[in-house]
């Protein structure tokens, strides 16, 4: 059976109230550098509200909240499902940079690897990171992502070229090591 | 698998010509049509095909075509796929009566279901016969569909209450009936 609550956060449904939180994050240049391969320039409103809800519809966005104090601190993304295929890009971010470090990004991920493989059937999830995100890479090796690939300096900020990592992690993967005692 | 007689293809707008035709031919919706018997126009052909908006991606409409002529006899697709219980049902109309009790049906189940097991990777899939449509049944049960149920009593049609079956195939069966050989 999924869960959808661990100890310290929940996956929750994005709310209207939400945005004003989420919108005030997407105008941080340092947040928008780690989220998306493209110039960091703040989302307004109008904008963040249709990839939220229009264009991430189907995608399955989760608020990601504090169970202490229903907070939210960040969110979770399946996209690109290829049902087929049974694959899906996943992405994470964690607003505040207060709220990073805490351990919040590795329950959610552990939530939605679990709803993925468990409830969607998945076979395999995607994701990539920028090589100047550590804390992401590290977190994604730690809960067993393969470093499958790599474009050679995809990423062009700050006046200088950095490389974009591919990951990937099967579904069999994750149980084989869940069985081990991981997570 | 032997040489097919017949093809699956796109539904193109222009096949609604042929699939209202069979709507206004009684005998043949009696046999497959759960709703009620009466002649569809296109706007309704258009919106029960999925033609008139998005692509849908829980269904699939083809039409049966034969190679020789290149002549639609008739209509097969897949529905209700769900797709995290990797499951769907299947339809099949021969809508010309030239082309019935031929095995030109069977051909495009057997299309139809390596589309289901090998192209969308499914598990299960299901149908629906009247239980007074004994020709479809010896095809369901010889192309290896399981009956599962009986419905009693769902349809009542001419005042009389009759059953409607409901069968299912498996991956493992069909691979075993169809992919066995060595």
């Amino acid at each position: 059976m999924i869960r959808l609550s661990a100890n310290k956060i929940k996956l929750d449904a994005i709310e209207e109230a939400d945005f004003p939180i989420i919108r005030r994050w997407y105008q941080d240049r340092d947040f928008l550098s780690h989220l998306e391969g493209v110039a960091a320039y703040p989302h307004d409103s109008a904008r963040l509200k249709k990839e939220f809800k229009t264009e991430y519809q189907s995608e399955h966005p989760f608020a990601i909240r504090r169970l202490e104090d229903e907070r939210l601190v960040g969110f979770i993304t399946l996209s690109g499902i290829n049902w087929t295929m049974k694959s899906a890009w996943l992405a994470l971010a964690i607003g505040d940079p207060a709220d990073r470090g805490q351990g919040y990004a590795k329950e959610a991920l552990a939530l939605m690897i679990e709803w993925a493989f468990l409830e969607l059937n998945l076979h395999r999830l995607n994701l990539s990171v920028f090589a100047y995100n550590e804390a992401a890479i590290q977190l994604y090796e730690a809960m067993g992502f393969v470093r499958e690939g790599c474009a050679r300096e995809a990423i062009h900020r700050w006046g200088q070229h950095y490389d974009q990592y591919l990951y990937g992690l099967l579904s069999r993967e994750w149980f084989a090591r869940k069985e081990q005692g991981h997570e | 698998m032997s040489e097919k007689r017949v093809y699956l293809s796109s539904t193109e707008a222009e096949d609604l010509d042929y699939y209202i035709k069979w709507s206004k031919d009684l005998e043949y919706n009696h046999l497959l049509m759960r709703g009620l018997n009466y002649p569809r126009n296109r706007q309704e052909m258009m919106k029960w095909f999925r033609l008139d908006g998005e692509a849908p991606t829980d269904f699939f409409s083809f039409s049966i075509r034969t190679r020789e002529e290149d002549v639609i006899i008739g209509s097969i697709g897949i529905k209700d796929v769900k797709w995290n219980h990797q499951s769907a049902g299947i339809y099949i109309g021969i809508g010309e009566p030239a082309f019935r009790g031929k095995g030109y049906g069977r051909e495009a189940m057997e299309l139809a279901m390596e589309f289901v097991f090998e192209d969308l990777n499914l598990y299960r899939l299901q149908l629906e016969v009247f239980e007074y449509n004994p020709a479809a049944i010896r095809l369901y049960e010889k192309l290896g569909f399981v009956k599962e149920g009986a419905l009693r009593s769902a349809l009542y049609k001419d005042g009389q209450r009759q059953q409607e079956l409901v069968y299912g195939l498996l991956l493992p069966e069909w691979q075993a009936l169809y992919r066995a050989q060595a």
